[in-house]
């Protein structure tokens, strides 16, 4: 594979650049075999080949001193620097950098769990720590708390949060349950916010707004800082828990679920996000798509319909759960299971209904109570390990989640590809969840999801409905939907970065913020330059 | 109802008395590692129980149901391991030095080859 350099670089002032950041982490701690060692710092699950976008070397940072250190190379060389922690964000472009030729930053050698606080529920990480770690540490001590996961549990808690990733217990809306960041600025200056600022305080971890400006959004999905530690608040373990499935028969049933489901989750009668999961994905989940299918064009409906026979499930699944005691589960429990029944052809299953062996309600099951587990990555298989995923946010209402469904796969099946969708229920609106799914060996379904993915962001935003998050390939994009005042959100974010990070060199591009100081042909070039 | 990790936690330790016997107890350390690497970044995919582990359930397609599970099979060279491992492979993808060390590596080769208990093994 070709060696990539950072924009503009000489090889052989970056061969010195690459000798001071060997005496900073080590020499085994940076790795510079593209065909080897940096492999893995290669996303292999998007739209584009799998080396498109190839870091110059990735250096493996293991304490806030050590970034403090590459810092002060990396503003000495210009070298672009891409930050990563757990390293996992598939289906967004993985551990990839934004550019050929960028330094990968990996702090997941950063992967202490600094704290477990079980009285006031919470705990304080490193960029590094997974959710199975964190999971197996709370089991290890006994502690009564639980943890919420992303789907894959292999994820990290502060790139998730960060990213503005969901879960699934009542605490799922990751950045909301976070609570202080320690961040390391561009000029190597370290920042604690909120309470944390204090010297001596008694509640960095438990209050969210300390005095003035609440500043941890800014580094959420941005490039004005590398987060170093964050503090999560963590669920105590509920007495009762009841996890349940209602099952719905036509495609159209989906307005009334969704009205039926406002009212349950804004009053917080339903403590979860329920997922409004289409029998497409609930099937795509547990099956090989070849045992029903073996063309490469869309699965036909009927055949379809086979696969809700086989696995018992309908053309929409609402998963949730009931968190409390049982007194209280006693009273909900009734009304949601007569408003969700109220809908003609509904099923209800609880904890018991369903077959042992059935994937689905055992990984939600096991979700929806923070335990991690990667049963829903399966979905990488069903096209052949290519997936890109959409999150338009739609207000939670019949009429726009119809809208948003209909318009969806009308594109999925204008580029040919299973549309597999789920909406999560978050509340006042819903995240309408699109996974795209392709075999990335192919040359041309990777052209199709790629026109695909950028005709879903189009079209979202043509109806009001804003991206969550994107793919590397698509940031500039969604970045470019975000434009009403005359840009002014981006040029908010453009007076942060040039402030923040004069030298330009944190994550340039990120959600299509790029450093002013740049040429116009070294922004959104993947290629990079390289020999 | 003896949870299978408590199992095979019972079934490891006798293996790594074993093990210490012969080279060392520095062996089952690193063994005793290995499934914890295991546990972070590989049993969830590769755990046996083809309908909840995504790669055992492709496994069952393109080989056989046999052959799904990974765990204990002696077929799959130290060499093919580390490559899948740190390339990645078709719908996997592939582990950093800084998640799996090149130590780390040889220690959860080690063990996934190993054979795997039985439940009569684990109770003995």
């Amino acid at each position: 594979m070709k060696r990539y350099y950072p924009q503009g670089m000489d090889p052989a002032r970056f061969d010195q650049a690459v000798k001071e950041l060997q005496q900073v982490v080590g020499e085994e701690w940076v790795f510079m075999d593209a065909d080897t060692e940096l492999q893995p710092y290669l996303d292999r699950m998007s739209a584009k080949p799998i080396d498109y976008r190839v870091p110059s070397i990735a250096v493996a940072a293991a304490s806030v001193e050590e970034i403090q250190a590459v810092l002060t190379i990396a503003r000495a060389y210009s070298l672009p620097l891409w930050s990563t922690g757990n390293g996992r964000n598939f289906a967004y472009g993985g551990p990839a950098v934004m550019q050929s030729g960028y330094v990968h930053l990996d702090l997941k050698r950063m992967n202490r769990i600094i704290e477990v606080n079980e009285d006031l529920a919470y705990a304080v990480v490193e960029p590094g720590v997974s959710y199975y770690q964190l999971y197996q540490h709370i089991q290890e001590k006994g502690y009564k708390l639980w943890i919420d996961c992303a789907a894959p549990g292999w994820g990290g808690l502060i790139g998730n949060a960060h990213e503005h990733g969901a879960g699934y217990t009542p605490y799922g809306d990751h950045f909301t349950f976070q609570n202080g960041t320690e961040v390391v600025l561009s000029d190597g200056s370290v920042v604690r916010t909120g309470p944390w600022a204090m010297n001596g305080s008694k509640t960095p971890h438990i209050v969210k707004y300390g005095y003035g400006p609440y500043l941890d959004g800014m580094f959420t999905q941005g490039n004005f800082g590398i987060i170093t530690k964050a503090g999560f608040w963590l669920m105590p373990e509920p007495p009762a828990y009841k996890p349940f499935l209602f099952t719905y028969e036509r495609d159209e049933d989906l307005h009334q679920i969704m009205e039926i489901l406002r009212p349950l989750k804004i009053n917080q009668v339903i403590p979860n996000s329920p997922l409004v999961e289409h029998g497409r994905y609930t099937c795509c989940v547990q099956a090989n798509r070849e045992d029903y299918w073996t063309e490469r064009t869309p699965v036909p409906e009927p055949v379809w319909q086979q696969m809700y026979k086989d696995f018992d499930v309908g053309a929409w699944n609402v998963y949730g759960a009931l968190y409390g005691t049982d007194e209280t589960i006693a009273i909900t429990w009734p009304m949601v299971k007569q408003a969700l029944l109220s809908i003609p052809g509904a099923r209800a299953f609880e904890q018991g209904d369903r077959p042992d062996n059935d994937v689905s309600w055992n990984y939600r099951e096991k979700l929806m109570r923070g335990e991690p587990n990667m049963s829903e990555f399966a979905m990488v298989n069903w096209g052949g390990g290519g997936h890109l995923n959409f999150t338009p946010l739609t207000p939670s209402s019949g009429a726009h989640a119809t809208t948003s469904y209909e318009n969806m796969a009308k594109i999925f099946e204008k580029y040919g590809f299973d549309y597999l969708t789920e909406f999560v229920a978050a509340g006042r609106a819903q995240i309408h969840m699109l996974i795209l799914a392709f075999d990335p060996r192919d040359e041309d379904e990777r052209q199709r999801a790629d026109a695909c993915s950028r005709e879903i962001i189009l079209e979202a935003a043509r109806l009001g409905f804003g991206e969550l998050k994107a793919n590397l390939e698509y940031m500039d994009l969604v970045a470019g939907t975000y434009n009403n005042m005359d840009n002014g959100l981006a040029k908010l974010n453009q007076k942060l970065k040039d402030i923040l990070d004069p030298a330009g060199i944190l994550s340039p591009g990120k959600s299509g913020i790029w450093p002013s100081g740049w040429p116009e042909d070294q922004k959104g070039n993947p290629q990079g330059n390289g020999d | 109802m003896v949870r299978p990790r408590l199992i095979f936690r019972a079934w490891l330790t006798g293996a790594m008395l074993l093990i210490a016997s012969g080279s060392g107890a520095g062996e089952a350390r690193k063994l005793e590692g290995a499934e914890r690497t295991w546990a972070f970044y590989c049993e969830g995919c590769h755990a046996a129980g083809i309908e909840e582990h995504p790669g055992t359930l492709r496994l069952s397609y393109t080989r056989s149901p046999e052959l799904a599970a990974i765990r204990g099979r002696q077929d799959l060279t130290p060499e093919y391991l580390r490559q899948i491992v740190r390339m990645g492979y078709l719908e996997m993808v592939g582990f950093r030095k800084t998640e799996i060390s090149d130590d780390e590596l040889e220690a959860l080769i080690k063990f996934i080859r190993l054979p795997v208990p039985t439940q009569a093994q684990g109770e003995k």
